[in-house]
């Protein structure tokens, strides 16, 4: 059992969760349960369904903690994959249109700003750095599959481009952004810093 | 699709923009293809640094949390439960001082079985999930069978399911397991056998397989046994009534036991 709950890693905390240690998903939630209600309710525009699919993801973790795979990634990346995914879910379900439909007349008044959405912790300044050197319509394609909850499909009818266009938009920007930052920790490594932490 | 094609989706894929049958077909390649998983991981990585607009979770959703830990509703999807207890105990332990039938021919007899076991289980994507209401549904089966020592294993809690799976995807068993290690079979979809065999279960543990019980020609039925610590896969194979030292024939179905369901 884990008796220092704040100096584990997310990892060992992950396998307390499986040996049914709740103090040790407590202190996940502690850690992580901010980023998940933020990616839900930017998604979702709705505060009451944001903590309805804030609580679905821990509790999911709770009963299946085997679905998250150490050697696949980090806890962070797993449990916002499962927000990102319900949130998504819910958006599309005949039940949420009407919701739906009001978010995109709220977006449509805001607009995308993907620089904008990305967060305020320590990596902001590098991963918005990252953002702000893809190209444009390979930012604009990422803001409405990830932020917009539409399928590259949508995304090709919204922007009048080619499917297979947005497909390779999609997978270059991501690999884009990853190589910028790639860039940017080994910059920063040799300055002293510790790198990009989750 | 060929791989080319699924490679193109993997972007999409990772930000949840693809259709259903596009991610059922990706999610199928990724699961022989290890290049494909880590540019996933990669672009999941990418999403989830976008993903990350702090916010401060509201005040008492944690409180909500922990009160629901306990109660888990019916199965998400809605799919059909599994057949519950059909029949009175069967499963024989296998005792420990039975002679060795085995000897090199068993040994590399089971060599095959791991790596038909590994590819089983790679293939597979075999479910493991946590029992809760079915442990209700069959705690009240077993108490009208009479089957004390399932009923005591259902009591305890908690327990895990181990769910084991045929070549074809097909869920061929279940097996409750406590974190003691008290365990029990609970149903099976697998074929009757001829009287003249028996189905065996075997755990893997540090790369051997330990018998854990005879399951009989009828894999239908119910008993207690033991699973011991540190075993992390179970598997089935069919083998000549009374059951042999180790595996003989190639694994029938496997599943594996997650990391932390035995302490």
């Amino acid at each position: 059992m884990i008796t220092d709950l704040s100096g584990a890693s997310d990892a060992s905390l992950a396998m307390a969760v499986a040996r049914w240690q709740e103090d040790a998903l407590a202190e996940i939630y502690r850690r992580h349960a901010g980023a998940v209600f933020g990616l839900a309710k930017h998604l979702l525009y709705d505060k009451v369904l944001a903590e309805e699919v804030t609580q679905e993801v821990f509790v999911r973790l709770w009963r299946e903690p085997e679905r998250f795979d150490p050697a696949r990634g980090a806890l962070r990346t797993f449990l916002l994959s499962v927000t990102h995914g319900r949130a998504i879910d819910l958006l599309r379900s005949e039940a949420s249109r009407r919701a739906r439909e009001e978010r995109a007349r709220a977006v449509a008044e805001a607009g995308y700003d993907l620089e904008q959405e990305v967060f305020e912790l320590a990596t902001a300044e590098r991963v918005r750095g990252a953002v702000a050197k893809l190209p444009e319509a390979e930012r604009k394609a990422i803001e409405l599959a990830y932020f917009g909850g539409h399928s590259y499909r949508e995304v090709a009818a919204i922007q009048n481009e080619p499917e297979g266009t947005i497909k390779s938009r999609i997978r270059s920007g991501l690999r884009r952004m990853e190589r910028e930052l790639s860039v940017a920790v080994q910059g920063t490594e040799r300055g002293g810093d510790r790198g990009i932490e989750r | 699709m060929t791989h080319e094609e699924i490679s193109e989706l993997l972007g999409a894929y990772a930000l949840d923009a693809t259709g259903p049958d596009e991610r059922d077909q990706v999610e199928a390649h990724l699961a022989e293809c290890p290049r494909c998983r880590a540019e996933v991981a990669s672009h999941l990585e990418m999403a989830a640094l976008l993903g990350s607009a702090g916010a401060e979770a509201p005040p008492g959703l944690w409180e909500k949390i922990a009160a629901s830990l306990g109660t888990v509703p019916a199965s998400d999807d809605g799919g059909p439960q599994p057949p519950r207890l059909t029949g009175p105990a069967s499963v024989v332990p296998l005792r420990s001082d039975r002679p060795p039938l085995g000897g090199r021919r068993c040994l590399a007899a089971w060599a095959t079985v791991v790596v038909a076991a590994a590819a089983v289980v790679a293939f597979l994507g075999v479910e493991v999930a946590q029992l809760h209401s079915q442990v209700t549904t069959l705690r009240a089966q077993m108490a009208s069978a009479g089957l004390k020592e399932a009923e005591l294993a259902a009591n305890a809690a908690p327990h895990r399911t181990i769910s084991l799976a045929l070549a074809d995807h097909q869920p061929a068993a279940t097996v409750i397991v406590q974190p003691t290690g008290g365990a029990f079979w609970e149903w099976s979809s697998l074929a009757n056998l001829p009287a003249s065999k028996t189905y065996q279960l075997w755990g893997l543990v540090s790369g051997r397989a330990v018998s854990l019980a005879l399951v009989g020609a009828r894999p239908d039925q119910v008993d207690y046994f033991t699973v011991q610590p540190g075993t992390t896969q179970l598997m089935v194979t069919a083998e000549p009534e009374g059951g042999t030292t180790g595996p003989t024939t190639p694994v029938v179905a496997s599943g594996v036991v997650p990391a932390g369901a035995l302490s």
